[in-house]
């Protein structure tokens, strides 16, 4: 786990302090998690940069039929899944590191999880209408 | 009393030394790099909004699609779109380093740390640009 600062405490309270709330195992098959997708997603963003780049000011027909095309909506839907997934833990680990209030924490992680759930959610529901449209 | 200020208070009591501050210390190479990974990442996880932004408008029609992409070719849309792709090729080299590192932890040292360091920095910059001129 990173440091790069000092914990700041949120509200000051020592009654908030970090406990180690972790299920035991938790933490590690995080890391696991992160790691992985990591791994799998260097291939994915060199092939999604590269793809972006051609699809800047491509029309409507363009970019909805690269979509279309070939295993490009299977690979975007495992971009967003994997990237959502590596977000999530990545952005958990920022707030544990600096929030040390742990009901902040918490209630923070809740949020950008769901967050990064519906994002997924909106990105992989755009993804299966395009392609059926 | 709060538990920082109890800690900060038993520091001063038994003199200890205090940890660098930020401000006046200037962090080694691999501790900006380290930061500036975390940076990266929380930027990537905010351009995660446009790449829905851009999916989202795209299945609703043409119209909304073209709204979008409308202010992405702009000078400003461009702008992000080459930060966005530098944080990625960053966020990924550096990323793959991490790898190494958890792997074959016999590969840290100072000197090799610096050095991959300013690899990562260069090629981060050479993949944009080639990646811009290219396409």
């Amino acid at each position: 786990m990173h440091t790069h600062g000092q914990n700041e405490s949120c509200c000051g309270c020592s009654s908030h302090a970090k406990a180690h709330t972790h299920k035991k195992g938790e933490a590690l098959s995080q890391w696991i998690c992160l790691r992985f997708s990591s791994l799998l997603l260097v291939p994915l963003t060199i092939w999604l940069v590269i793809s972006i780049v051609g699809l800047v000011g491509a029309d409507y027909v363009t970019f909805t039929a690269w979509i279309d095309a070939g295993l490009n909506a299977y690979l975007l839907g495992a971009f967003i899944v994997l990237s959502c997934l590596h977000g999530a833990l990545g952005v958990q680990e920022i707030i544990e590191d600096y929030i040390s209030c742990d009901v902040t924490a918490r209630c923070a992680i809740l949020a950008e999880k769901t967050l990064f759930l519906g994002l997924a959610v909106m990105c992989i529901g755009s993804i299966f209408l395009i392609v059926t449209q | 009393m709060g538990l920082r200020s109890m800690i900060a208070a038993m520091n001063e009591a038994k003199s200890r030394p205090l940890s660098p501050h930020l401000q006046v210390y200037r962090l080694p190479m691999a501790a900006l790099m380290s930061i500036t990974h975390r940076v990266t990442g929380a930027a990537l996880a905010g351009g995660f909004f446009l790449v829905t932004l851009f999916l989202v408008s795209a299945a609703i029609g043409d119209d909304s699609y073209n709204m979008v992409m409308g202010y992405a070719s702009s000078l400003c849309g461009m702008i992000v779109f080459i930060l966005w792709s530098l944080a990625l090729y960053y966020h990924a080299f550096n990323g793959i380093r991490h790898l190494v590192w958890d792997w074959c932890p016999s590969t840290v040292s100072k000197d090799k740390a610096t050095a991959s360091g300013w690899f990562i920095l260069l090629a981060s910059a050479a993949a944009t640009a080639l990646t811009w001129m290219v396409v």
